[in-house]
């Protein structure tokens, strides 16, 4: 069993778990509208960090000069920093592993017309996080699509479960550009207006940039850190862009991680929950197939955005929060119910004294993944 | 232990393409009508027009996997089986190819098939829904061939797989190359190449 030591995200909500979840507590979003962002000629709604910020945190976390660092680098490595230096250990010992989930990198620098630039490998962006903390390891990079945060968790535990590090840094992070709204633009898959999850009324989804860290370790019974239980990855083999309409690898993602478990014990389900038609539907799927459709269900998509490779590891630093602190988080922009299954999204905070929360999400390429955490009391 | 219960590649520099101890060279005829890819998929004598809309990474997965499951042991069950892959470049060709494109203004939102190629995890889930496959499918990205962790990645991934098709498939300016393998850790099909970081290796050597 595996157990988050600590945590970080930086959004446009905060520069702190804690403060983050803070303000998705009382509501508020990081989504602004904006008439012509990246020059994209449309409306787009989404959640975008402010630079200068940004740079003044990274400058104070890191010491380094922002101007040398892209966005994305500046993010990251500020986002590792802080959950590290919470802690005691030292990054520089060969039992620390890190571990990076993204899915487009530094793909910016494109858009600027660098083609040849060795930053847009994202091994690069990988390693540039491990050297800056001295350690010797190879950053390992997950690129899996929207599930890429729960894979990279998923792959970092095992790692320590079979001895080979005593710690991960599991850092997530993707950045907004021209170059992914014209891709999720041209699929027709973005909402002009902050989005909806689950809502008969959803339009699409919004992006979001973030960085989010969970540093992890073998648990500790009684450390009181929440526990990383079960994980499964699971192809639909339907289809590279759309969910299967069985929700067949997200049903047995679930199934794998409670297999054998009482059911009655999850406080929520935080589900992937993009507003697109087809994603949400295909979650409420799979949860009336797994039989929880009376469980609170959520989606923080109406707080940040959909933030790529950050999302598993933001989301569940949010999931994990929000039980640490009795609560199951609202689901902003949900209304109506508007799946053909009925299920039970969250319409304000709820209060729960249950301890475990299931955390699934879902991506192109066919991807699923279903993690079942757990918090000690 | 697990162990290999096959290996497939196809390396374009050097044109070659084969299974286990078989090689073929792509004949420069069929060279002269259909670029490498494709003129395999012709002597193989495939039948997948999916095949025409993949970008390289995806063709090329999708031939190997084609390659690995010819054939195949009768009790392999295929729901079982994931797919797992490595890389160095992620989806960069195919990624500028889509910038190019919408450095146009009339043309800033293309046709959505060609992002979706965007993504270097696609070519896992071209080959689960070609092969029926419903297990773990994952990407991951790294400098160099570095054996060692992928033999590490796939040992854990086969904890919760009975079998996992995985390798390098990568794309340069020299072409495609992939080498990949299916890896069991089911007795019922203990072959004589145990999956171990030597074992890869040598057939690495063999074929890039």
């Amino acid at each position: 069993m595996i157990e988050i030591l600590s945590d970080n995200i930086i959004s446009p909500l905060g520069f702190t778990s804690e403060e983050n979840y803070l303000n998705v507590k009382q509501g508020k979003s990081g989504i602004r509208t904006y008439d012509n962002i990246f020059d994209v000629g449309r409306q787009v709604s989404c959640s975008r960090m402010d630079g200068d910020l940004l740079d003044a945190e990274f400058q104070k976390v890191t010491g380094l000069c922002p101007t040398e660092y892209t966005r994305l680098e500046k993010s990251a490595l500020t986002s590792a920093k802080k959950a590290i230096d919470a802690l005691g250990i030292d990054p520089k010992n060969p039992r620390v592993g890190f571990y990076l989930s993204t899915t487009k990198g530094n793909v910016e620098l494109l858009d600027q017309n660098l083609f040849d630039d060795p930053r847009l490998y994202l091994w690069n962006t990988a390693d540039k996080i491990a050297q800056f903390f001295g350690n010797p390891n190879k950053c390992t990079v997950v690129s899996n699509a929207c599930i890429s945060g729960i894979c990279a968790i998923i792959a970092a535990s095992r790692a320590i479960e079979s001895g080979r590090i005593d710690y991960a840094v599991v850092t997530g992070a993707d950045v907004l550009s021209r170059f992914v709204v014209s891709g999720f633009g041209c699929l027709k898959a973005l909402s002009a207006d902050p989005c909806k999850p689950f809502d008969k009324d959803r339009k699409g989804l919004n992006l979001g940039e973030a960085s989010a860290t969970v540093v992890l370790r073998r648990a500790v019974d009684g450390s009181g850190n929440l526990k990383f239980l079960r994980g499964s990855i699971r192809n639909d083999a339907n289809h590279i862009s759309g969910p299967s309409r069985t929700a067949e690898g997200a049903f047995n993602a679930l199934t794998d991680i409670l297999q054998d478990f009482d059911k009655s014990q999850i406080a929520f389900v935080s589900t992937h929950g993009t507003a697109t038609a087809f994603n949400d539907e295909m979650e409420s799927i799979a949860i009336d197939r797994m039989e929880l459709n009376d469980k609170p269900v959520n989606a923080f998509k109406g707080y940040y955005g959909h933030t790529l490779g950050a999302a598993g590891v933001l989301e569940a630093i949010i999931a994990k929060h929000s039980i640490m602190d009795n609560t199951v988080i609202r689901t902003l922009g949900f209304e109506n119910l508007g799946t053909s299954k009925q299920i039970n999204p969250t319409s304000e905070n709820l209060a729960t004294d249950k301890q475990y929360f299931v955390k699934l999400i879902s991506g192109f390429g066919g991807s699923n993944a279903a993690a079942l955490f757990k918090k000690e009391v | 232990m697990a162990f290999i219960y096959d290996f497939a590649y196809i390396n374009e520099k050097r044109n070659i393409f084969g299974k286990g101890g078989y090689r073929y060279n792509v004949p420069d005829k069929e060279l002269a009508e259909n670029n490498f890819l494709t003129a395999i998929y012709r002597l193989c004598e495939f039948s997948y027009p999916k095949f025409f809309k993949m970008d390289n990474l995806s063709k090329a997965g999708f031939l190997a996997s084609e390659l690995l499951v010819d054939e195949l042991d009768e009790n392999f069950e295929r729901k079982d089986c994931g797919v797992i892959l490595f890389n160095r470049v992620s989806s960069l060709t195919t990624d500028k190819n889509f910038e190019n494109t919408i450095k146009d203004p009339e043309n800033f939102y293309p046709s959505p098939a060609l992002f979706v190629y965007t993504l270097p995890n696609i070519v896992t889930g071209e080959i689960c829904i070609r092969q029926k496959f419903y297990g773990e499918s994952s990407f991951y990205v790294m400098e160099d061939f570095d054996t060692q962790r992928i033999v590490d990645i796939i040992s854990d991934s086969l904890q919760q797989n009975k079998y996992v098709m995985t390798g390098w498939i990568d794309e340069t300016d020299e072409g495609v190359k992939a080498l990949m393998f299916l890896v069991t850790r089911d007795s019922l099909y203990n072959t004589w190449i145990p999956f171990t970081v030597e074992a890869i290796e040598d057939m690495r050597k063999l074929v890039f």
